[in-house]
């Protein structure tokens, strides 16, 4: 399995201290459609900009389908992009903006482009700046579409968008994912977006990696252990405990197994794929309040 | 490429082009005038010598549209803001540039296309409007017959200040990210570097020749005079005029001379020394005698006219390379730097 997005020891720094993502190490694999989380301020939008290269690495390397991103024609016709607020030029009308796509990509798909105008109903003759949120990142997706990419890299697509628009562009992917043989990486914050497209997710937090892995072995490998009140939570070998939240008489924890839990004093749940999230989500949490321990400590 | 470029280039480029006509109007109507009354009139006085009177009718002429060649000091700087300093700044600004360099076009064949077809336009542009200023003005100009004085307002060398202001505009968008501090900047920038070259740098292209001559005064009906200048024909730069005594020491600047009374009706030449004791304040002719008696001697430092050519082209070279630099930077910080 090839990769189509690797990182190692990835960092961009702004200014003399401010890292937006430091030491970053992860592979996304080919063929997904991927589902990049993580709080605000944990490096997603950067790390997706350093894949194509609008962002050059401070330390670091990042490679994209086994290429320098942006490092020649070549490889920028085989990476589709939709920025964060998708941009369009204003003062251009839809068909400008086709017309662009066409003469900016040797690939260029103009039947693809025109059928997805249609269908969804946009006029070629409205200028982009008075397009609604919803159709500018249509517009945005399906340039980045027809210019029949390999692996399609969408930085927090819906994020400004309503419910209705947002489903709507997200099943609009879904379908031009399975018509086309296409890999996608996709941020966002909002795991009820990603579970309906995603086959495979990665937590990003702090610019680590908490987990990653395929949705559906995910599900299969977290559980909800609900019994009454433990200080321990040892809970066995193979087992392992990211995120314990106590009540009084009660304890909860979200466990990774690979086997089953032998512990019958224990009820045992499904977790739901925001619980896996939240938990994974948690544990910057708890590294921060480490350090503000320490910090009263120290005083 | 060459398609966004230009599509995002229609709209300055059209206002220009308006521009550009409208003068082309204008210069078509008046100019044929010009040249009648430069005929019949001025030509005329030339052969007898005879030009004082014509010469305040004819330059009163057309003054409002002698405003208009004023346009080509400020075409430059106005290109350099409208077309140089929004390129790279406004994609900043909106994010376009996110599109525009996700799609399969290097950074740098964009950065070589936009900026490449700018600066071309500007110059062709900045070109014409100076074609037309330097065809329609020649009469006045060879009325006045003075070129160094509308150096900066004729011919090649303002196509070197369209492409310095264009790339300057470039380089500060590209810096600052942002269109109107850029476009600020340009214009401090561009007024900045214009005045040092011509204060320091054009007056230095080639060394200066000297003229020196016996600075002579001499009596007229008015009173008394003195040939300044050294003879020096009009149509040379003067660059310097000092007076200098028998010792060598500049005495006077500019031919300006000063006297003052002193006591027993003595005249003292101001900055030279006291006039000798023949010489009273009321004696006829003291003042022209006074100042002869002192030997002094006129030194001119001028260009000649014959190198006006060769220093609009090196001018403009100076500023053509001034460019390339400030594009060989806007290119190198878009492409490591930004974002």
């Amino acid at each position: 399995m090839t990769a189509v997005l690797e990182a190692e020891g990835l960092g961009k720094r702004y200014g003399r201290t401010k890292w937006a993502l430091r030491d970053c190490s992860l592979e996304i694999p080919e063929g997904h459609v991927v589902g990049l989380v993580g709080p605000n301020g944990a490096g997603k939008s950067t790390l997706l900009n350093l894949a194509v290269g609008l962002l050059a690495p401070t330390q670091g390397s990042v490679r994209v389908l086994d290429g320098v991103p942006a490092s020649d024609a070549n490889h920028l016709s085989r990476v589709g992009f939709v920025a964060q607020d998708p941009p369009l030029f204003s003062g251009l009308s839809v068909r400008d903006h086709l017309h662009l796509g066409a003469a900016m990509n040797p690939k260029w798909d103009q039947d693809l482009a025109i059928r997805r105008m249609s269908a969804l109903g946009i006029d070629p003759r409205q200028r982009a700046g008075k397009l609604s949120g919803g159709q500018r990142a249509q517009v945005a997706l399906t340039i980045a579409i027809a210019k029949r990419p390999e692996v399609l890299i969408l930085d927090e697509p819906v994020a400004s968008l309503d419910p209705l628009a947002r489903r709507e562009f997200l099943s609009i992917l879904m379908e031009t994912v399975a018509e086309h043989d296409v890999s996608v990486v996709l941020s966002s914050h909002l795991v009820a977006d990603l579970e309906r497209v995603c086959d495979y997710l990665i937590v990003l937090t702090a610019s680590r990696v908490q987990v990653a892995g395929e949705i559906e072995d995910l599900l299969a490998t977290h559980h909800r252990l609900i019994g009454p009140r433990r200080e321990s939570t040892d809970i066995g070998v193979g087992q392992r405990v990211i995120a314990a939240r106590h009540t009084e008489r009660q304890s909860t924890l979200l466990v990774r197994s690979d086997g089953p839990i032998l512990d019958n004093s224990w009820t045992i749940e499904a977790a739901s794929l925001e619980d896996v999230v939240l938990a994974y989500m948690g544990q910057e949490k708890e590294v921060v309040q480490d350090l503000w321990t320490r910090e009263k400590d120290e005083s | 490429m060459t398609w966004l470029a230009w599509r995002q280039f229609r709209n300055p480029v059209l206002v220009v082009a308006v521009v550009l006509v409208a003068v082309a109007i204008v210069y078509g109507i008046t100019g044929p005038g010009i040249v009648h009354l430069y005929d019949t009139v001025v030509k005329p006085c030339k052969a007898n010598n005879d030009c004082a009177t014509v010469s305040a009718s004819f330059m009163a002429k057309y003054q409002t549209w002698k405003s208009v060649s004023k346009l080509l000091l400020l075409f430059p700087v106005l290109l350099g803001m409208f077309w140089g300093a929004p390129l790279v700044a406004r994609e900043m600004e909106t994010g376009t540039f996110r599109l525009s360099w996700t799609q399969s076009v290097t950074r740098r064949r964009w950065f070589c296309t936009r900026v490449g077809i700018a600066v071309m336009a500007s110059m062709v542009a900045t070109g014409l409007l100076s074609l037309m200023v330097t065809w329609w003005s020649r009469p006045f100009d060879s009325f006045i017959n003075f070129p160094f004085n509308t150096f900066d307002q004729r011919n090649v060398v303002v196509i070197g200040y369209a492409a310095f202001a264009v790339t300057l505009g470039i380089a500060f968008g590209a810096l600052f990210r942002r269109t109107i501090p850029a476009m600020g900047a340009t214009l401090v920038g561009f007024v900045a570097v214009r005045f040092l070259i011509t204060d320091y740098v054009r007056p230095v292209l080639a060394s200066a020749k000297t003229l020196t001559a016996k600075f002579q005064a001499f009596s007229t009906s008015h009173g008394f005079g003195a040939q300044v200048g050294a003879g020096l024909k009009q149509a040379n730069w003067l660059i310097s005029n000092t007076i200098v005594n028998r010792a060598g020491h500049v005495v006077l600047q500019d031919g300006n001379i000063n006297f003052r009374n002193l006591a027993h009706g003595r005249l003292e030449l101001v900055g030279v020394g006291k006039c000798p004791s023949q010489f009273l304040a009321s004696s006829n002719d003291a003042m022209p005698k006074c100042v002869n008696s002192f030997h002094l001697r006129d030194i001119v430092m001028y260009q000649p006219v014959s190198r006006y050519w060769p220093f609009q082209w090196e001018e403009m070279a100076i500023y053509l390379v001034l460019a390339v630099g400030l594009g060989a930077f806007s290119y190198w910080w878009v492409r490591r730097r930004v974002v």
